[in-house]
């Protein structure tokens, strides 16, 4: 049975309409992630489901159980906030066992827990501190532990990195990862970042005005976009209307539709290539380059069309702004939207 | 650092003694007439004998007992109302400009009708005292209350807290560096209720003793009256620093009071 459901969720703040008949499944042990732009409704749909906001109409099933109109208290649902929201008053241990001690659990199995929680994100030492006297990273590992110590349903992570550093951000992505394995949580994570929703997740949702656009796994979602949304949200699709294209490349047009190119599909070289049926050929003059660390990202006018291609930094030849290239691309990685 | 703090004491001590030399100089050498501020020397003077009269320690603890008195329920029930109407918007629209309004009227005004309904005894001035402190306290812990971060009420509920649970481990001790400051300032307000409520009708007090006092022109009982005081703001102010280091331990203290540069140590 699925784990969690919404059923045609809709949601108005007044007369914005945030959540449009949305609807969403979710297995157990999942880690899933809402992706979208601010604005979209991805954190609405999570403050739903946690009970924080009230749905204007449809219904929301959690274990089996509707929780549309239940009080939060009683969803035993965890949630972790950009904002840490930890208790200021208590130190790293009393955060921690707040949840247990609301509970009444006895002394011992409270401490036992803390303890186990504390070890699972690496805050052994700090558990007298005050959350003033923390870095970022350890407080939001902080809230993470007093989540994940009661054992919730479901684990509610709203933009929880968005506020940390790029390097942090990446060893606490793989914390997160680690306990969602260890503890097997279902875990719904929200982001904007669709890096960050590449490495985390085991399905993404891509969210756009109230409205789930597409449903994959990260390989697909990167490599088959079903729209041009999808294509412009995730990656640097090179989004080029036929009509032009057909122009650009000889061929037959193919009608009132864009070709989509991700631009490290796309090869490069100083001499014309020998032509064949597998691909697409064009030519132009490089107009930019911006290095970007392990690659190296060239736009080229190509009759003044721009072309984003992005090489691997690894080889000898580099071309330079102005020089006149050939490039070439396998029909078979292009996608017609 | 250390030798920093001690020239800033040695530099006020100074001050304070030229300051007290120059006002004993000038009152002996005639420069003005002393009959207005009287003297250093001569307050000394009238200290001791006040001290040995029995009469220092009687006035000052009916002052004292009267204003901590107000002081004590003034910020019980400033706190209790602050929470009550911080935590249901809608009796604090529909209350909060009824008491704004009513702390808007001086209260030395109205101390005239809290003697005639509470007599001339010690009531009338706790009450004055008391809600004196308490329109500092209640507007404190209103604003503490409504300052709690949502996301903070939001965690401890899903973390399976009570409306009750929430209010007493979060919105309380979340509010208390805004309680605390309305406490301090009604420290002050409460030795003014209690000094005009003496000053109006009484028959003992520090106010009582001054009002008394310099209608004979014994400007040195005053002043006396006044270092007292000041003796006591200060000591009251102390405690209140040692208090608030205490329930703040979780942030930087506040720089209010002499003894900081020590508190600010401790605490990092």
């Amino acid at each position: 049975m699925t784990y969690i459901v919404f059923q045609d969720i809709e949601k108005y703040y007044g007369d914005n309409h945030v959540l449009k008949k949305t609807n969403l499944s979710i297995e157990k042990g999942e880690f899933v992630t809402l992706l979208g732009s601010s604005g979209c409704g991805k954190s609405t749909l999570l403050r739903c489901l946690a009970g924080l906001e009230q749905v204007t109409r449809g219904k929301i099933f959690l274990d089996g159980i509707e929780v549309t109109h239940m009080n939060p208290r009683d969803r035993n649902v965890g949630m972790i906030f950009q904002q840490y929201s930890l208790f200021p008053n208590l130190n790293v241990y009393n955060n921690i066992a707040f949840g247990l001690k609301m509970k009444k659990m006895d002394k011992d199995s409270i401490d036992q827990s803390v303890k186990e929680a504390i070890k699972m994100v690496d805050l052994t030492k700090k558990e007298k501190q005050y959350p003033s006297q923390l870095s970022g990273g350890e407080q939001q590992r902080v809230a993470l532990a007093r989540c994940i110590v009661t054992r919730p349903k479901v684990l509610l992570l709203d933009e929880p990195l968005s506020a940390i550093d790029a390097k942090l951000r990446k060893s606490l992505q793989s914390q997160i990862k680690e306990i969602h394995k260890e503890l097997e949580m279902t875990s719904i994570f929200v982001t904007h970042d669709q890096n960050e929703a590449m490495t985390m997740s085991d399905t993404i949702h891509l969210m756009k005005d109230g409205v789930i656009e597409q449903s994959a796994n990260p390989f697909e979602l990167y490599s088959k976009p079903i729209n041009n949304f999808a294509a412009s949200f995730i990656g640097n699709y090179n989004i080029i209307p036929w009509k032009i294209f057909s122009k650009l490349s000889n061929q037959e047009y193919m009608g009132d539709k864009n070709i989509v190119i991700r631009p490290e599909i796309i090869e490069i070289s100083r001499v014309e290539y020998i032509r064949d049926n597998n691909h697409y050929y064009l030519s132009g003059s490089i107009k930019d380059i911006l290095p970007q660390g392990n690659i190296i990202r060239y736009t080229a006018d190509v009759n003044k069309t721009l072309l984003d291609i992005d090489v691997l930094n690894a080889e000898a030849k580099l071309y330079e702004v102005g020089e006149y290239v050939y490039f070439r691309m396998k029909k078979g990685f292009c996608i017609n939207l | 650092m250390e030798k920093k703090r001690y020239f800033i004491i040695t530099m006020r001590l100074l001050l304070i003694g030229v300051f007290v030399i120059s006002w004993e100089w000038s009152a002996r050498k005639q420069i003005y007439n002393p009959l207005f501020t009287s003297y250093p020397s001569a307050i000394v003077k009238d200290l001791v004998e006040f001290y040995t009269s029995g009469d220092l320690i009687k006035h000052t603890s009916v002052t004292l007992h009267e204003a901590l008195t107000g002081l004590l329920y003034g910020t019980i029930v400033g706190v209790i109302v602050g929470l009550i109407l911080g935590q249901f918007e809608m009796l604090g629209k529909i209350l909060l400009p009824i008491i704004t309004a009513i702390h808007g009227i001086p209260q030395l005004t109205l101390a005239p009708v809290y003697i005639l309904w509470f007599g001339l005894g010690l009531t009338s001035k706790i009450f004055l005292a008391g809600l004196m402190v308490f329109f500092n306290v209640f507007f404190s812990t209103y604003a503490g209350v409504r300052n709690v971060e949502p996301k903070l009420i939001e965690s401890a509920t899903l973390l399976g807290a009570t409306k009750i649970q929430t209010l007493f481990h979060i919105v309380l001790p979340s509010s208390m560096p805004f309680i605390l400051s309305g406490i301090r300032v009604g420290v002050g307000s409460s030795l003014v209720g209690a000094i005009i409520g003496e000053y109006i009708g009484a028959s003992a007090g520090f106010g009582w003793m001054i009002a008394y006092a310099s209608s004979f022109f014994n400007i040195a009982r005053v002043m006396s009256c006044i270092l007292i005081l000041l003796i006591v703001g200060i000591i009251l102010n102390f405690s209140l620093d040692k208090i608030e280091n205490y329930l703040l331990r979780w942030r930087s203290p506040s720089n209010l009071s002499l003894q900081n540069k020590k508190n600010l140590k401790e605490s990092y």
